[in-house]
């Protein structure tokens, strides 16, 4: 059976080696690009970890990717979002000024100590660490095999910036870190996005990322 | 108190080809090669891997980079590069190789900016100040070195420290240069002075040797994490076990 094709979305910055090399460790055909031919006909699209969301945006719109990234999802290519990439499928976000996202999910990007803060002296930001990751809604179809798997895992989060989604359905695991509860992952049908880096998180990223390939 | 999750951070000083290690930083004595003794970190559960090059000449930059790209095929938890960090285009080479923050420590006392540069570019997550601290004699302040122990640069630690926020880094990795190497445990008093206000993410190392040297610093309640090399390289120190005695004493960390 031939191997499944990868798209990985290229903004221009960061390592984007440990992911490539993750995801084909995970047994699909990995390829980094912008072509829009190359998005049509990939079995999976990645959108990456790194960087801040207003240069992605900037970096999605010179490329012209946008369009054919929001045509790939309404047509209802499978699409996962890590971290930056997760926070890019929401509508807007507050860093460095105001800019938008793909908006193919509902809701915002907000600094994660604006979250919810409860009694706590001081939290640190970034928050960078390992959590763990609690299941709260099943996700239909696509993604209720990932979350299970992922449910009680330990992964890596680096990250100032949190999602606040409209609609809690989409809000398939939340994290805790400190006294500060936060979504983890978020998914819709073919969208899955997660806070944590996979790529990073050892064996249960890897797991993870497996999962996510087998749907 | 609901605390964050404890890191235990591998640190691995490169020189050339090789894994080394010093006492102080001082009489450098090769180990072996720095990707057997990474592959094991990571297979016991080190939380995150730190690569430091130690001579950071530019003949020795492409060593640093093959040994990071070869880390980074393994590997998969966040990894470390530090070492003659000395302007953005050193950090997208790191980047690029594999890394996933880069740590400043000479240049982040000299051109602070680059700070603000690199994590504008990559996010304040990519961006670790190394501070390396040594006891002035006969009072309790710590004069900032760089160089790895080599060079003094007469600024005080506990206020660089409290300046590294504004410059926009994620995350700030001090060093006791006075433990550094010996394995006779860490500098309590450096860690308290510079823990009890610092806003940013706090990683520890110097002289960490034992369980009860990570205990002692989890306690400090403010530090996120420690940094241990000789003690590991040595075999003082298993990552797998230290672990399991953090947990069995209601310490929090990742459970793997």
């Amino acid at each position: 059976m031939p191997k499944k094709r990868l798209v990985i979305i290229d903004y221009g910055v960061g390592n984007l080696h440990s992911v490539s090399r993750a995801s084909s460790c995970c047994g699909v055909d990995v390829c980094v690009s912008n072509d829009p031919s190359e998005i049509e006909r990939a079995d999976f699209l990645l959108l990456p970890g790194v960087g801040a969301f207003s240069d992605a945006v900037e970096s999605l719109d010179r490329n012209n990717v946008i369009n054919p990234l929001k045509d790939a999802i309404t047509n209802g290519k499978r699409v996962l979002g890590i971290c930056l990439g997760m926070q890019l499928l929401f509508e807007k976000s507050s860093e460095f000024g105001a800019s938008n996202g793909l908006g193919v999910l509902k809701g915002n990007v907000v600094p994660i100590m604006d979250h919810k803060l409860e009694n706590e002296v001081i939290f640190k930001s970034p928050n960078m660490g390992w959590y763990q990751v609690h299941r709260l809604n099943e996700g239909a179809g696509l993604n209720s095999s990932v979350i299970d798997g992922s449910h009680g895992d330990f992964f890596y989060f680096a990250h100032s910036f949190v999602v606040n989604p409209s609609d809690e359905q989409v809000i398939l695991a939340s994290t805790k870190a400190g006294q500060v509860e936060f979504p983890s992952v978020v998914g819709r049908e073919n969208l899955l996005g997660c806070q944590f880096h996979p790529e990073k998180s050892g064996e249960a990223g890897l797991s993870f990322l497996e999962q996510f390939f087998a749907t | 108190m609901c605390r964050k999750n404890f890191r235990l951070v591998a640190r691995l000083d490169v020189k050339g080809a090789n894994l080394i290690k010093g006492v102080q930083f001082e009489g450098l004595r090769v180990i072996g090669k720095p990707n057997d003794f990474s592959l094991k970190y990571y297979e016991d559960g080190a939380d995150e891997i730190f690569f430091l090059d130690t001579v950071a000449s530019l003949y020795e930059r492409n060593n640093l980079s093959s040994i990071v790209r070869a880390a980074s095929d393994d590997l998969f938890v966040p990894l470390i590069v530090g070492g003659g960090i000395r302007k953005l285009d050193d950090a997208v080479i790191a980047f690029d190789s594999g890394a996933d923050k880069v740590a400043l420590n000479t240049s982040a006392i000299k051109n602070p900016l680059l700070i603000e540069s690199i994590a504008k570019r990559f996010g304040s997550q990519a961006v670790v100040v190394s501070v390396e601290a040594k006891k002035r004699s006969n009072l309790s302040e710590w004069e900032a070195y760089t160089d790895c122990g080599r060079e003094r640069t007469g600024r005080d630690v506990v206020k660089w420290v409290s300046q590294i926020a504004e410059h926009g880094a994620g995350e700030v990795l001090i060093t006791s240069v006075d433990k550094d190497g010996t394995k006779s445990g860490p500098d309590l008093d450096l860690i308290d002075a510079v823990s009890s206000d610092i806003k940013l993410p706090l990683l520890v190392g110097g002289g960490i040797s034992s369980f009860e040297d990570v205990q002692k610093i989890y306690n400090f309640g403010r530090v996120d994490g420690v940094v241990i090399g000789a003690a590991l390289h040595h075999g003082i120190v298993n990552i797998e076990v230290l672990r399991k005695q953090c947990l069995s004493q209601g310490m929090v960390l990742r459970k793997r």
